[in-house]
């Protein structure tokens, strides 16, 4: 008899830890509550922190349109983009051409801030990790509003406010002022190597979200990116 | 009424696939497939964001000289290969190998510089040069 109890008292504690686990795994969608109940204190995230350079020799590993589950009104944008209007060319670079440039960024963690300090511009992101959520009336920045939480070691950053423009050079990839990016950044097993999964929500231009993943090794420095702007070559301003 | 139509979508059609093509901004700028060496005397070096130049006058097959620009990367990645402001100087003799700008301007994008001396650069990092851009753990 006591043998069957115990079992008894061994199913109902795995099925309560499973349905504990279970409840757990939300949709992580601008829930910015869920970073303390799985952080753990001790971890102080360094193996997150430092320089981190994405290999410039290789293509950064974004996909192709045709590779993205794209709305014809994003197919839209990428045919009628002008390179000759394209902000950069007066120094203006958005969101997704500063997070995906082959310039180094180093990753300031301490506590409940979060900055990322990148060369392409000398941009700067701030976390906000003190479990905020969005401000409602945001307007379009070039970098957005983030909030970010841990999971266990792995940084979930969510960003929204941003100004559209194109993830990359030559009007490939749109994005609208609507979009929500999720990064997930996570220390890869062995030699020191920084992981980032990237995904995109837009329903304005894609039909369902989409990832990209890249790896970063330890970068030796930061430069100063100073950005000149050719005035006969920059777009009218508007 | 209904030729005139018939020319119109043709048109238009054709325009909007030709157009369609200058998607990249390195092709809409530069034709992959004619390719130009100019041999000449540097007159400026312009190590900036977001295009490094080197500004040439180079001999035509007429004898005359010509201004021509050859346009590269980012110095921050230059730099990181060992390029620096004082790279190249006005007087310096250089042959530069690239792609020829489509709109008929004299002006490449850099494939390969050659020295008076015959040392070959390019603006993509070496294996070597690459290991620059990390750091090593000792």
């Amino acid at each position: 008899m006591t043998g069957n109890r115990s079992v008894y008292v061994l199913l109902i504690f795995a099925t309560l830890s499973i349905a504990a686990c279970e409840s757990l795994e939300e949709d992580i969608v601008g829930d910015a509550e869920k970073g303390p109940a799985n952080a753990n204190p001790l971890d102080d995230h360094s193996e997150l922190s430092g320089l981190w350079y994405n290999d410039p020799g290789a293509t950064r590993n974004w996909p192709s349109t045709a590779e993205v589950p794209i709305t014809p009104t994003g197919q839209g944008l990428v045919d009628s983009w002008v390179q000759d209007e394209d902000p950069m060319l007066g120094c203006i670079i958005g969101f997704g051409r500063i997070v995906s440039a082959p310039f180094p960024m180093e990753l300031l963690i301490d506590g409940d801030r979060v900055t990322i300090l990148y060369e392409y511009d000398h941009q700067i992101r701030r976390i906000y990790m003190d479990g905020r959520d969005h401000p409602d009336d945001l307007y379009p920045t070039l970098m957005g509003h983030s909030v970010g939480y841990w999971e266990n070691s792995t940084l979930v950053v969510e960003t929204i406010g941003l100004e559209g423009s194109y993830f990359r050079p030559s009007g490939a990839l749109p994005y609208s002022d609507s979009v929500r990016i999720t990064e997930r950044y996570s220390s890869l097993p062995g030699e020191k190597q920084l992981q980032i999964e990237f995904t995109v929500t837009d329903p304005n231009y894609y039909r369902e979200p989409w990832s990209v993943t890249w790896t970063y090794s330890p970068a030796a420095e930061i430069l100063e990116y100073r950005c000149i702007v050719r005035e006969h070559l920059a777009p009218e301003s508007q | 009424m209904k030729n005139l139509m018939t020319i119109l979508i043709v048109g238009v059609t054709f325009m909007a696939i030709v157009s369609g093509h200058a998607h990249h901004s390195f092709t809409a700028d530069y034709n992959r497939e004619k390719s130009a060496t100019i041999e000449g005397t540097v007159t400026e070096f312009w190590f900036e964001n977001p295009h490094t130049r080197i500004y040439m006058e180079v001999k035509n097959e007429n004898g005359e000289m010509e201004a021509w620009e050859v346009e590269t990367m980012t110095p921050n990645v230059l730099r990181r290969m060992g390029w620096r402001p004082d790279t190249f100087k006005p007087g310096q003799k250089l042959t530069a190998a690239g792609s020829l700008a489509r709109n008929g301007a004299n002006r490449i994008s850099l494939s390969i510089l050659t020295l008076e001396d015959g040392t070959q650069m390019k603006p993509m990092p070496t294996d070597e040069q690459r290991d620059a851009f990390y750091d090593q753990e000792p």
